[in-house]
């Protein structure tokens, strides 16, 4: 929240493009006068109100549909309805153009009326009354178009008791209360969701070293097919409302004045900074000093002197005699010595290379027999009968809980479908389910349809890690379900 | 006045130490934060609201614990004498604004009456019709009534926990509370630990006679719920 304050680091900069946004909260059908469907639809709510408080933009618009409905209701008025036009196509709904009639309703209508007229036609039919004639004309279908409404997110707050509501009616919302812009909409809601199931963060995978990947919240199912090859597929994910909360305290004066005249005190400043600070670890240092003295006193001075006369540095320079075996540990003789026997092997196989020249070794190699006996009758029977036509197996896993909001100290029951889709075999087959750190295992709550057992392991932070492990292959076509428990922290 | 000491007072001013609450305090997680505890009242939630528009004026449901029992207190302007009621209360706050309250009538300490201030920042986003089944708590515990009486501040942020980061251990009385120096920001503590929902402040103070209702600041619209809270429905 506050980060993304900071990065923003605009804020009068946002409050400009909430300016921007404020303007059209307050005439938001200015928004859609430049489209003639958005025109057409304000008017089709048929609400006067509209009619007298819409923006010139949509009154001209609406204006210009309503006069193209006149220029066709005037030649609707010598039609045999006889129905006034003008009054009625400002009340009708707007319907798409008409395909022309067929030639036998076009020959039983009127004379003097032309194409355009067998074009408005309908809109009397739909409106006013059912056709005069008996000719029924081909009778266009309605499409009731929906007024656009602007995507709006919480534009006025709503109201609470004795206050209706903080938005008089025709007046514009206070600025506070203006609509959400696009990016800016919130994103962190997710903290009030407790979930678990699915693969978050790293998915799971398998390297050298074991299953990689395995994050908190995470539930996947493990398998192998039928060539022996390792598989992970993510459950879906299951969500509960249990938002919780937690504080942070502290407890101080509450005069921040003192403190700050304190911090900004001459005197604080310049006492360290005193030639008498600076003189007395001198005088420190002395006393060090006779603390030294009361050692030399303390101890012998003869041992120390024995000490010193025993120090005989013709015995340290006999250390050096190591100078000499550095020298005769020459590494440079043993890797001549090991060189000289790596020589003797390539020898060797120089003249196991020799002895492989021959040609016998190409009259042995008797191609025309192998070929003779690999015949490919056998072959193709043996193909036919390793042939399986079924499809490759397929773990599919479905989590689900039994309530939808939870509270700390609720228990919550998990349920884990899965079901091979595939037609053939699993082998293998384990759930893992590492489970959130809100959620507590409750012990001995699982229970399985198929045989297995279930293994509980502490995840490292806080909750545990259930792996369901089947002791029979699954079947294609078959599923099983995994039920346990859980209480929310 | 000598050199080095005007030296000094241009380093200082430079530093931002007299610039009390803002820059005065060391981040501990590496990022800015412009705002702490120390801000004056409404100051936090002004920005907040600025940064998320819509937010502003959203009833978000608050319940107010005390120790054991006592009576809690709303100050909406209707009233000089407030609305009195029985805690545990739960009632609608605005968010973004501030409301000082008054705690009273706890048998733990006869005789005394606090009135905390409450700044909600955030809110929450339940399913419909749930919204008064999740209320943020408010508690008051004894140490901090204590430490109040004591003549000294008690600031609390109320935060959302983060579910990956949540601690893993139950909560059995009342929320998880977490204390931290005094020189550190509390924002940035709960920024760190999840969302930050209110802040709660406690002290000794009390209304001045010669004051008035400014010491309540301006008046704003309490919520109270018209039916008490029910369970959460099974689904």
């Amino acid at each position: 929240m506050f980060r993304r304050a900071v990065l923003t680091a605009g804020l009068w900069g946002g409050s400009a493009g909430l300016l921007l946004c404020t303007s059209s909260c307050r005439t938001p059908t200015a928004l859609h006068s430049s489209t003639p469907s958005a025109a057409i639809a304000s008017q089709t709510d048929g609400s006067g109100e509209q009619g007298q408080a819409s923006p010139a933009p949509v009154d001209e618009t609406a204006r210009s549909v309503a006069a193209a409905a006149h220029t066709t209701a005037a030649h609707t008025t010598a039609a045999p309805s006889g129905t006034s036009s003008a009054p009625t196509i400002q009340q009708t709904t707007w319907v798409p153009p008409v395909p022309e009639m067929p030639a036998a309703a076009r020959a039983q209508s009127p004379a003097g009326q032309d194409d355009q007229q067998h074009q408005v036609q309908p809109v009397q039919h739909q409106v006013v009354s059912p056709p005069a004639n008996d000719v029924d004309p081909v009778r266009p279908i309605v499409h009731e178009i929906v007024p656009r409404t602007p995507v709006v997110a919480e534009v006025c707050p709503p109201g609470y008791p004795g206050v209706p509501n903080m938005c008089p009616p025709g007046s514009p919302c206070p600025p506070s209360y203006v609509v959400v812009p696009p990016g800016y909409e919130r994103w962190e809601f997710g903290d009030e969701y407790l979930c678990d199931g699915g693969d978050r963060g790293l998915p799971v995978h398998y390297d050298g070293f074991g299953r990689r990947g395995l994050e908190t919240e995470d539930t996947i199912g493990e398998f192998k097919d039928h060539l022996g090859e390792a598989h992970v597929r993510p459950s879906s994910r299951v969500c509960i409302y249990a938002p919780r909360f937690a504080e942070v305290r502290t407890a101080s004066l509450p005069i921040t004045d003192v403190a700050v005249n304190k911090l900004a005190a001459n005197h604080d400043r310049i006492g360290p900074g005193g030639l008498d600070t600076q003189l007395a670890p001198g005088q420190q240092q002395q006393n060090d000093e006779l603390h030294g003295l009361e050692m030399r006193s303390r101890a012998s001075g003869v041992d120390v002197d024995m000490s010193d006369s025993s120090l005989a540095k013709v015995d340290r320079i006999d250390s050096h005699v190591k100078l000499i075996n550095v020298y005769e540990d020459l590494s440079f003789a043993t890797d001549i010595q090991i060189d000289q026997l790596g020589t003797a092997v390539i020898g060797q196989a120089l003249q196991n290379a020799l002895a492989w020249s021959g040609d016998t070794v190409t009259y042995i190699i008797a191609h025309n027999f192998k070929s003779q006996e690999l015949t490919a009758r056998f072959a193709i029977e043996e193909y036919v009968g390793i042939e399986d036509k079924r499809t490759p197996g397929d773990l599919k896993i479905i989590k689900l809980a039994d309530r939808k909001t939870a509270k700390p100290g609720d228990v919550v029951t998990f349920k884990i479908h899965f079901e091979n889709v595939g037609g053939r075999e699993l082998y293998e087959v384990r759930i893992v389910d590492n489970l959130t750190p809100r959620l507590q295992y409750i012990e001995g709550s699982a229970s399985s349809e198929l045989d297995g057992r279930v293994n509980i392991e502490d995840n490292g932070e806080g909750s545990q890690i259930l792996t369901f492990e089947l002791f029979e292959p699954l079947e294609g076509k078959t599923s099983g379900t995994v039920t346990f428990e859980c209480r929310v922290r | 006045m000598s050199d080095l000491l005007a030296r000094l007072i241009a380093v200082a001013f430079v530093s931002g130490l007299f610039v009390p609450g803002l820059a005065a305090h060391a981040q501990e997680s590496g990022y800015y934060y412009p705002l702490n505890q120390r801000l004056p009242l409404g100051e936090v939630a002004r920005w907040n609201a600025t940064i998320h528009p819509g937010l502003y004026g959203q009833t978000q449901p608050v319940r107010i614990t005390l120790p054991s029992t006592g009576h809690v207190t709303y100050y909406d302007g209707r009233s000089p004498q407030g609305v009195l009621a029985d805690a545990p209360s739960q009632a609608g706050l605005l968010v973004g604004n501030v409301y000082r309250v008054r705690i009273s009538g706890m048998p733990e300490f006869p005789g005394i009456e606090l009135y905390p201030s409450i700044e909600l920042l955030d809110r929450l986003h339940p399913p419909p019709g749930q919204e008064q089944n999740f209320p943020v708590p408010v508690t008051f515990t004894v140490e901090e009534i204590e430490t109040a009486l004591q003549d000294r501040m008690v600031t609390k942020v109320v935060y959302l926990e983060q579910p990956q980061r949540a601690a893993p251990f139950d909560q059995k009385d009342g929320p998880h509370i977490e204390d931290v120096p005094p020189s550190s920001n509390l924002l940035e503590a709960a920024d760190q630990r999840g969302r930050p929902i209110a802040i709660v402040r406690l002290g000794g103070r009390i209304p001045d006679a010669n004051a008035g209702a400014a010491f309540f600041g301006p008046p704003v619209p309490v919520v109270f719920p018209t039916q008490v809270p029910q369970p959460p429905a099974q689904p």
